[in-house]
């Protein structure tokens, strides 16, 4: 079989079986096929943890969940599933009871076409000889091991051998390429980078996605550009990691893509299956992602407090997941040279040695993201003090979260460097660069969403907004705003009275 | 009917929301645009990618890393170039090797050659690139 029909073919592997669970979270066509790599590789990374727990091997977990999926889906699309739901207890329900049944909003073909189309050309870059030392040696080395069975998986895991490949890294970027080697005898790379490949650009569509959804009340033509600007904004740190099979831009993307859909959005609790996947996405791809799913999630609870019953199973059950796969990679005796031996006590006690990276590591990160973050303070500054009533008129919340997020981001990160055992020079030089991506895409997201609320003249063409639950305070537009220049926001209510917060 | 003084103040605070949203969205598009800059770059590099992508020896799987009881090897042709970009220096690059060598994780041969990788990592130039740390391993036409 030649290179480019292997690779087709491997892609037709990971988004085929994801499209049904992707249309019954989106009731969209269009943005089934955008999720769907995220869908294949969350059952991928079920089929293993399971495979992990219980014994056998790959090629028998992944289809029987993907089967057990399917039965589900047809369960309820059939009505079978609401009469035996009817005797439970409300609380035990199952919860994509809660998830309304009607599509995500802007989610039209058009819609999807403009966060998609600008970012195939960069992709094309999965091309490229599958030769990235990370890809090879993390993330593919993980997926053979996991086709292997149960026993070599755990063997392996275990491994002092393995250390230098962070075993105990989530699997869910290695899940979909297991997925194809289930299948296809081989390990051949070229199809392993495409479906990793494939995987980044579904976290980066739904990031631009996420950008259109929640500056939906503004004018289309405004927001699906501002959508498609931030998803290019993915290649701003270490553009040659984003197609070549590492993971970087997997998580930054989708963990940007969940803040904006859950702390500026508005309405996503009611469909929270799309935010619930993004983070799950990130708590299950890295530590770090993990560590910021953390951060998320007590932002997002802080955020509803009011409303913490419907919180705990969109924000909580992906930071569960992660640190469930924390205890298990550690049961089986998974360690990495990253998190082992931090030097925690000295950097609290203010070891001269460990605070004597302080300097290379600021320098480092801003010289990666010092010119995007510069402008977009600006630009958040300028837009807090002027136009914050006009940013509530377009249904946008705060920007103050994608700050906090940035800064916990920062001192998590900074922390890390300072702390690690490793030569600082070296360590900057092998990753700040592509660690200081989640940096940019906050910094863009956050720029891209002033920009809209400044261009735009009013409430636009951007109907589908009122499909989600619209801000209460849009309905108390601020003194210091020009009535004049934004009419719409005297007439919307709340529809279901509630006050979301933020 | 408002006075002139009320008049002109709502024109200077008109002209002022309009000036601030003028600079909110031209520092807002440049931001992005410079973030975005990668992304046009690379577009552009792959334009030229598609061509050389398509000739048979790029078509070769350089690197292939396996399972431990697989032997865990990485293959490269013959004559290839190893490229470590920004690494710090040539002997950093062996000893990158050398050290996944030794633990098994990566064996280099030359072909089908079983050839001692401390062998086959002297044969194989080495050179050191910008460009973060990669393993780049490239056919010489």
């Amino acid at each position: 079989m030649s290179t480019e029909i292997s690779c087709v073919l491997a892609m037709m592997l990971v988004l085929a079986p994801g499209l049904p669970l992707g249309y019954a979270i989106t009731r969209s066509a269009p943005l089934a096929l955008v999720v769907a790599p995220l869908v294949t590789a969350l059952t991928g990374t079920a089929a293993i943890v399971i495979m992990l727990l219980l014994g056998g091997s790959l090629r028998a977990w992944l289809p029987a969940l993907f089967l057990a999926q399917y039965a589900l889906l047809l369960a309820r699309h059939t009505g079978a599933l609401s009469r035996w739901q009817h005797r439970l207890p409300h609380r035990l329900r199952p919860v994509w009871r809660r998830q309304r049944p009607e599509r995500v909003p802007t989610s039209s073909p058009a819609d999807v076409a403009w966060v998609t189309l600008p970012i195939v050309p960069p992709f094309l870059d999965a091309l490229m000889p599958p030769a990235m030392w990370d890809s090879n040696s993390i993330w593919w080395l993980h997926a053979a091991y996991f086709t292997h069975g149960a026993d070599f998986a755990r063997a392996a895991l275990a491994s002092p051998a393995l250390v230098f490949s962070h075993p105990d890294y989530p699997p869910f970027a290695s899940a979909p390429v297991s997925v194809v080697w289930s299948v296809f005898d081989g390990y051949r790379l070229y199809p392993a980078q495409a479906v990793s490949a494939l995987v980044t650009f579904s976290a980066i569509a739904l990031l631009a996605y996420a950008v259109r959804a929640v500056t939906s009340g503004a004018p289309k033509l405004l927001s699906r550009l501002a959508g498609a600007a931030t998803g290019l904004a993915a290649w701003a740190c270490a553009p040659y990691a984003v197609a070549t099979g590492m993971s970087d831009h997997l998580w930054s993307a989708a963990f940007v893509a969940a803040a904006l859909l859950l702390l500026i959005g508005h309405g996503w609790l009611d469909r929270p299956a799309v935010p619930v996947l993004l983070l799950s996405a990130v708590a299950l791809t890295k530590n770090e992602g993990l560590v910021m799913v953390l951060v998320l999630t007590a932002a997002g609870t802080l955020r509803y407090r009011r409303e913490l019953r419907r919180v705990i199973w969109p924000l909580w059950a992906p930071a569960a997941a992660g640190l469930f796969w924390g205890v298990l990679a550690r049961h089986f005796g998974a360690v990495s040279d990253v998190t082992g031996d931090p030097r925690i006590g000295p950097f609290l006690a203010g070891d001269e040695q460990v605070w004597s990276r302080f300097p290379p590591t600021v320098a480092a990160l801003w010289g990666q993201v010092g010119t995007v973050t510069t402008g977009a303070l600006i630009v958040a500054v300028l837009g807090a003090a002027v136009l914050r009533g006009r940013r509530r008129g377009l249904g946008l919340g705060s920007d103050a979260w994608l700050w906090g997020l940035f800064a916990l981001y920062a001192v998590i990160l900074v922390t890390n460097y300072l702390t690690h055992a490793n030569g600082i020079e070296w360590y900057l030089a092998t990753s700040a660069d592509r660690v200081s991506l989640p940096f940019a895409l906050l910094a863009c997201a956050s720029a891209a969403c002033w920009a809209v609320v400044a261009a735009s003249r009013g409430r636009g063409s951007g109907t589908e907004h009122t499909t989600a639950d619209p801000p209460a305070d849009i309905t108390e537009p601020r003194a210091t705003e020009p009535q004049a220049t934004e009419p719409h926001t005297a007439t919307r209510r709340p529809r279901n009275g509630h006050r979301p917060p933020g | 009917m408002p006075s002139d003084d009320q008049q002109r103040g709502a024109h200077v605070r008109r002209l002022f929301d309009l000036t601030i949203r003028v600079c909110v969205t031209a520092i807002a598009l440049a931001t992005i645009a410079f973030a975005a800059q990668g992304a046009y770059e690379t577009a552009t590099a792959d334009t030229a990618l598609l061509d050389r992508s398509f000739s048979p020896p790029a078509r070769t799987e350089y690197l292939r890393i396996r399972s431990v009881r697989d032997g865990l090897a990485a293959e490269v042709p013959s004559g290839s170039r190893i490229v470590f970009g920004d690494a710090p220096n040539e002997a950093w690059c062996k000893q990158r090797l050398a050290e996944a060598a030794m633990m098994g994780a990566i064996h280099v041969v030359k072909n089908s050659d079983t050839a001692d990788f401390r062998v086959s990592c002297v044969e194989v130039p080495i050179s050191v690139a910008p460009g973060g740390m990669r393993l780049v391993v490239e056919p010489v036409r």
